[in-house]
């Protein structure tokens, strides 16, 4: 009886989250070129598109902004996250952690039009720190979370055998945490990759995100190659998932 | 973990100047990013909101507080759902073998790599009037009539959840899995039961990850522009949303000062608890120091 009701819990879980998507992603071979279900022929022009020139920049340039954007969070992140770990009773680690996470709560559509009067439309480079601080609450969190749960003898043993602060830094805490750093890289570059409110205000017509394209040809009733960009996205994410979690199970 | 001076064999020794300035950084670089990324935009903003005339301030202030009410009760509501909902999932299927774990992980996350277009274009085909949800309802006899499930604020929440909840499952899984097994093999061999196991056990180890979990929910449905846009009801706007429109309709100071208002009244609410907890614990602690001082001279 117990055994049925969780896998009745999780199946409803898991229908809630796929549903959407189950509906949404057989468009990539839709012959429609608006959104409509279900499709009534099927192509394949949509993944043809996908090869076209601004399609693949697209992909290019939010490939670049997420890779990039993580890297600088993660990077931020840990820094924050071992100040706000080993010394988490200072005044500067309180403030800090509330600072980070308080970015959540600044609506990212006010925030994108002060970004817009100081930078004007611009090109990936303007988009490079909106969304590194976009990201930087959460890759902050998975590694605070992970190094908080390492062991304080090791911060001892560390310092009695004179390691230097940074020293600790790279050679206990980050190899310690190393699946939270994996893990938030991963939650950040997908923070990027979602984002579409900034790259709507800041970039230029010369310029395009996935978000932002999709954005644009589907508001047009014209084109449905984005669903055929999900569904690669979706497979490469199976992917590194699936790795990451065999990682993941490994550590811990 | 508060060994101030840490980095040095000996301890009285003073620190190095190495870790002076790896511990001024650890701080700076973050605050810098902060101050830059965060700061000046929020600067410009409120330059913006002196421009505003004092009569569409009183006029927008008797609007704002109706929906900073709403946004906040809504981003509790969806943000308590999400991690509740991804803290079982992490929970059962724990136990469960890797590879059904794996695929229903990776199932979970999913949808975050799917455009919020599309996402929330399947979501009204399920929950929409002539939707299989409300046709189940039908047909069971429970509603005569279908339900408003989209446009209303049933859609907010519902669309804040299912955007919350694909990295909340992922971030619950690695809390759960961060969990000593050392300690469910101990209170095995002890013969604790399962409600035993899960009361003594998981909770407690994964309450501050929830806890965690659900500051970020909340902070994220409170920010969210673009799902309770669509999915929600023209009555039951959120803060961000009304920001939205102001500035399609030009008017940009109002925009600011509904956004300095958005931005401070979360903050002034954490303080305020974070006052209350502090006052709390200091009252506690006289209030120890007392007794046993009474009980030293008794």
């Amino acid at each position: 009886m117990w055994k049925l009701l969780t896998v009745l819990i999780v199946g409803a879980i898991v229908l809630f989250l796929i549903a959407p998507i189950v509906i949404a992603l057989p468009m990539a071979v839709s012959d429609q070129t608006a959104l409509g279900f279900p499709a009534e022929q099927f192509t394949c022009k949509w993944f043809e598109e996908l090869a076209t020139h601004r399609w693949r920049e697209a992909m290019a340039s939010s490939l670049l902004l997420g890779l990039v954007s993580a890297a600088l969070a993660v990077v931020v992140g840990a820094l924050a996250a071992f100040r706000v770990a080993v010394w988490p009773a200072s005044r500067a680690a309180k403030t800090l952690s509330i600072l980070i996470i308080a970015v959540l709560i600044v609506p990212p559509i006010w925030l994108a039009t002060g970004y817009f009067r100081l930078f004007g439309e611009g090109g990936l480079t303007v988009l490079i720190l909106p969304h590194t601080l976009l990201a930087l609450p959460l890759a902050f969190s998975c590694i605070w979370y992970g190094m908080s749960r390492l062991h304080p003898a090791l911060l001892d043993a560390a310092s009695l055998l004179g390691a230097s602060q940074l020293s600790t830094f790279i050679r206990v805490y980050l190899p310690g945490c190393r699946g939270y750093i994996i893990a938030a890289f991963f939650v950040a570059f997908l923070a990027s990759w979602d984002e579409s409110v900034f790259s709507l205000f800041l970039t230029g017509p010369n310029i395009s995100t996935i978000p932002k394209l999709a954005f644009e040809t589907m508001r047009m009733d014209r084109d449905l190659t984005v669903a055929a960009v999900n569904l690669v996205a979706g497979t490469a994410l199976a992917g590194c998932l699936v790795v990451l979690l065999r990682r993941i199970d490994y550590e811990y | 973990m508060t060994n101030q001076n840490f980095g040095s064999a000996d301890p009285v020794a003073a620190p190095a100047l190495r870790d002076v300035v790896f511990r001024v950084a650890t701080a700076a670089v973050p605050l810098l990013l902060l101050g830059v990324g965060l700061g000046l935009p929020l600067l410009t903003g409120l330059l913006d909101m002196a421009q505003l005339s004092h009569g569409g301030a009183r006029l927008l202030s008797a609007v704002l507080a109706a929906v900073l009410g709403r946004t906040l009760l809504f981003a509790a509501i969806s943000g308590g759902i999400a991690t509740i909902v991804a803290w079982t999932f992490a929970l059962i299927t724990t136990g469960w073998p890797r590879s059904y774990r794996t695929l229903l992980l990776v199932l979970c996350v999913l949808p975050v790599a799917t455009h919020f277009i599309l996402r929330t274009y399947g979501l009204q085909q399920i929950f929409g009037a002539g939707g299989p949800m409300n046709s189940a309802l039908i047909m069971t006899g429970l509603i005569v009539e279908p339900l408003p499930l989209t446009k209303s604020a049933f859609g907010t929440v519902m669309a804040l959840t299912s955007w919350l909840l694909p990295v909340s499952v992922f971030f619950m899984y690695m809390v759960v899995r961060s969990v000593p097994r050392e300690l469910i093999d101990a209170a095995v061999l002890l013969g604790a039961g399962r409600a035993a196991i899960l009361r003594n056990v998981w909770l407690p180890q994964t309450t501050p990850g929830a806890m965690l979990l659900l500051t970020i929910n909340f902070c994220l449905g409170y920010g969210t522009y673009l799902s309770p846009r669509l999915l929600g009801g023209l009555e039951d706007v959120t803060v961000v949303v009304l920001i939205g429109q102001l500035l399609n309709e030009g008017r940009s100071a109002q925009a600011a000062m509904v956004g300095t208002i958005a931005t401070a009244i979360p903050l002034v609410i954490a303080a305020i608890v974070f006052l209350a907890r502090r006052i709390h614990a200091r009252s506690r602690k006289l209030l120890i120091q007392r007794s046993s001082e009474q009980c030293g001279s008794c």
